[in-house]
């Protein structure tokens, strides 16, 4: 595991505190989970992930140790259990919060949804999807904070989301707009709604990116915290939103890294690539000329110019919806 | 997860999703509303035309211009439906007259606008500088304070793209209320005792001859620029074939009753025969004076404001500019790019540049502020945009004569036929007369220089446009498209055509 400090993990050796001494003793006896420590003003929790996707216990939530190795104890000790969220009561403080599955998606009756995600533990190659890296690349890998404005990035993660179905053959981008390919809905559930909301209505490119730009950064940041790549933070003030914080921030920058390779290597993968033309469309220019050598933006334009006619239109469409909307102010 | 919409949806539910989104008419009319800035019209262009020019049929002049570019709008709407990038004359000219004429329009518009913008900047200085002086005892020269306004415009320009809506939307009415209050008390106590019309009627702009009616068609194109700004927000509006047509209609009458009304109440209270003099005495002082001193006092800050907001939003349409060309290819591809955060600074800062230049300039040089400045760069700037105006009126015509989409014959051929014929009758006018418009003998070389710059501007776009041709045909090929300039599309929703 990549380690690296970010403002509110702390790891193995950071302090020698008897929390500290704790947490390493409770990080030894249950290696099959993740432990970490989040503080925040007045506020203390420790966060417990099982590191590969298995049914049962899966996450804790708690700012006391004791429970937390009382959780771990029963919950290691359990059969997999149902759908259920226990809670626990422990006096004044917050009691803890025990997940035994990722919560599925609340939409109106699909409460037999089951999260057909593969097993995928946080790491550096990261989710495999197109979506996930281009959030992990438009927003900083410490703070979390976006490199682009909201509705710039909205589209392009709107145009990721559709790139990822073409590239996997979920979608195919003709002229008149995406249709639905192939019999086998995608595993992962933001997938899978796009590709039957897809289905449902025909439209042109250029009607699904504003569309879908309306909830893409949520729902891909969602994703990717079920995938265990961000934390969510709560705001220090009450009238601030809440962030998402990446857990790791080497697997935070690993998207950057993998668009440095795919430009250079002489058979480009496509991954790269879209994901290289749909960061250049949002706006992330500036972000990539930091860490790509200085031709970077002829090669993409160059490499784009080689993809595929539907994820050609993707990516341009992606660039004159995001140029559109800075000349109308409304970006 | 959060809750993801139900995924069996209803027909419509995509465009239902999207109209949420979007503007409705009244936020287009403010934000063209907000670009025309009525008091910086009311208070610094008119008293300052009066002066200047000498002549008294203002008032009717905003009426006949009023009428004249209603029509104009009638197929400018049409037009603006069917092609992309409507938010720029060169577009329309472009896509009508040919690629080169685009070009030509484009250097032409990037004149206009800029000359417009950094005019502001004449007035801004010498106001704020006697406001200061006044009330705060800060003796300052002009100078410092309109680089001041030029500071906080260009650090605006490069942290920010959008605009501080409701800011400009609550300034915008104040302003307008406290003309038509202005107005209202000019035209309550007029000179002589008793309210004449003869100012207002058109009778007396043919008293003057057609040296008259043309340059005070000039003053008024002036007072009108931004009314053509509503395509910009076009395609971000819910019904974008209604809103357009209504923002720029509404737009276009309420200012021309606000201009008319101020012009009419100046030349009534001062009467006709005595304007030009108290005009030439009292400036901006000439609308104050027209009420209390309460509303004088609200009316001198609000100028203030609304001269700085009249600069922001011509900023805005230059870089708008900029930035679209440089996206094509047409002007240096950096132009085209934004900086962190979505901004497109490379092209603010270029417009920036063009002011503190010009303020450099003239102030080194010592030329006045107002009138050599503010009026004879703002009128130029005027006078830019009635040529693009009578250029896209002949562009219209030839679209809708290759294309064919349904408009009715008002709209594509009697409408711009007839705009056209009477903007270019005003650009020759206005051309033949022009030191008339600048207050200056026989003679003076600013009397055809500064139009010439407009011809120096044509021809160097049709020389680029050409050059592209045989060196760069791809940027060629997608000159006008702007923002769509990658996907090669007629319209937002068309089919790819490349």
């Amino acid at each position: 595991m990549a380690g690296g400090m970010t403002a509110f993990c702390s790891w193995p050796g950071a302090g020698q505190g008897p929390e500290d001494r704790a947490l390493s003793r409770l990080r030894r006896d249950f290696p099959v989970f993740r432990i970490w420590r989040e503080s925040s003003p007045g506020r203390t929790r420790y966060i417990t992930r099982r590191r590969v996707y298995r049914a049962g216990l899966h996450t804790v939530v708690t700012d006391d140790l004791d429970e937390l190795r009382a959780t771990l104890d029963a919950g290691t000790a359990q059969a997999p259990g149902g759908d259920t969220v226990r809670t626990g009561q422990r006096g004044p403080a917050t009691p803890a919060q025990v997940l035994t599955r990722p919560a599925p998606a609340t939409s109106a009756g699909s409460a037999a949804a089951v999260d057909r995600e593969p097993p995928v533990a946080p790491g550096l190659t990261g989710t495999g999807r197109l979506a996930d890296d281009l959030w992990l690349l438009a927003h900083h890998e410490l703070t979390g904070k976006p490199f682009v404005q909201p509705r710039a990035a909205g589209l392009g993660l709107a145009g990721g989301l559709l790139a990822e179905l073409a590239v996997s053959g979920g979608i195919l981008i003709r002229p008149g707009g995406p249709v639905v390919a192939g019999p086998a809905p995608p595993r992962d559930q933001l997938a899978g709604h796009v590709r039957d909301l897809v289905a449902a209505e025909p439209h042109p490119v250029t009607r699904w990116l504003p569309f879908l730009a309306r909830s893409a950064t949520a729902d891909v940041a969602w994703r990717l915290a079920s995938a265990g790549y961000l934390a969510r933070v709560p705001p220090r003030h009450r009238w601030q939103a809440g962030r998402w914080v990446p857990v790791d921030a080497d697997c935070a920058f690993a998207p950057l890294a993998r668009v440095q390779s795919a430009l250079g290597r002489r058979g480009t993968a496509v991954h790269g690539v879209v994901l290289a033309g749909l960061a250049a469309a949002c706006g992330l220019g500036p972000q990539l000329a930091l860490y790509l050598p200085p031709n970077a933006r002829r090669r993409i334009d160059i490499a784009v110019a080689q993809l595929d006619p539907g994820l050609r239109e993707v990516i341009t469409q992606t660039r004159a919806a995001v140029d559109s909307a800075v000349l109308a102010h409304r970006v | 997860m959060p809750s993801l919409p139900a995924t069996t949806t209803k027909p419509g539910t995509v465009s239902r999703a999207l109209a949420r989104d979007r503007l409705g008419v009244s936020a287009v009319v403010f934000f063209v509303l907000a670009g025309v800035a009525p008091l910086t019209v009311a208070a610094g262009v008119i008293p300052t035309a009066y002066q200047t020019t000498g002549l008294t049929a203002i008032p009717a002049a905003f009426v006949v211009v009023a009428v004249i570019l209603g029509i104009f709008s009638a197929g400018y709407v049409a037009m603006s439906r069917r092609i992309t990038n409507a938010g720029s004359f060169y577009a329309f000219v472009a896509r009508g007259l040919g690629r080169p004429a685009g070009v030509a329009a484009a250097l032409v518009a990037l004149v206009s606008y800029s000359l417009l913008q950094v005019g502001l900047f004449g007035a801004f200085g010498p106001n704020a500088a006697s406001e200061a002086a006044t009330h705060l005892g800060v003796h300052a020269p002009w100078w410092a304070w309109a680089l001041g306004a030029w500071t906080v415009i260009t650090v605006l320009g490069v942290l920010r793209v959008d605009i501080t809506g409701w800011v400009l939307g609550v300034l915008l009415t104040v302003e307008i209320t406290v003309v038509v209050a202005e107005a209202a008390a000019g035209l309550a106590h007029p000179a002589g005792g008793h309210l004449s019309f003869a100012a207002l009627s058109p009778v007396s702009l043919a008293h003057g001859g057609f040296a008259t009616f043309g340059v005070l068609a000039v003053v008024a194109v002036l007072g009108y620029v931004g009314f053509e700004q509503a395509p910009v927000l076009g395609e971000e509006t819910r019904h974008p074939k209604r809103t357009v047509p209504a923002a720029t209609y509404t737009a276009l009458a309420l200012i021309a009753v606000v201009y008319a009304g101020a012009a009419w109440a100046m030349a009534t209270h001062a009467g006709t025969s005595h304007v030009v003099a108290a005009a030439g005495q009292q400036g901006p002082g000439l609308l104050f004076g027209l009420g209390g001193a309460g509303l004088s006092q609200a009316a001198q800050v609000l100028f203030l404001t609304s001269l700085f907001a009249a600069a922001l939003a011509f900023h805005n349409t230059s870089w708008r500019y900029i930035y679209a060309l440089g996206r094509e290819g047409v002007l240096p591809g950096v132009l085209g790019r934004t900086g962190g955060n979505n901004i497109p600074k490379a092209a603010s800062l270029t417009q920036s540049i063009t002011g503190l230049t010009t303020i450099t300039l003239y102030a080194a040089a010592g030329w006045d502020p107002v009138s050599h400045m503010f009026f004879w760069l703002g009128t130029t700037g005027g006078f830019g945009v009635l040529v693009l105006l009578a250029l896209t009126s002949l562009a219209v015509i030839v679209f809708f004569a290759r294309h064919r989409g349904g408009e009715s014959r008002w709209q594509r051929l009697v409408a711009p036929a007839l705009a056209a014929a009477l903007l270019t009758g005003i650009v020759v006018l206005a051309v033949a007369h022009y030191r008339l418009l600048l207050g200056v003998p026989a003679g003076d070389p600013a009397a055809w220089a500064l139009p010439a710059t407009y011809g120096v501007a044509a021809v160097a776009g049709l020389g680029w446009a050409l050059i592209l041709k045989a060196c760069r045909p791809q940027v060629y090929a997608t000159i006008g498209l702007g923002a769509h300039a990658a996907t090669g599309q007629l319209t937002p929703t068309g089919q790819a055509t490349r």
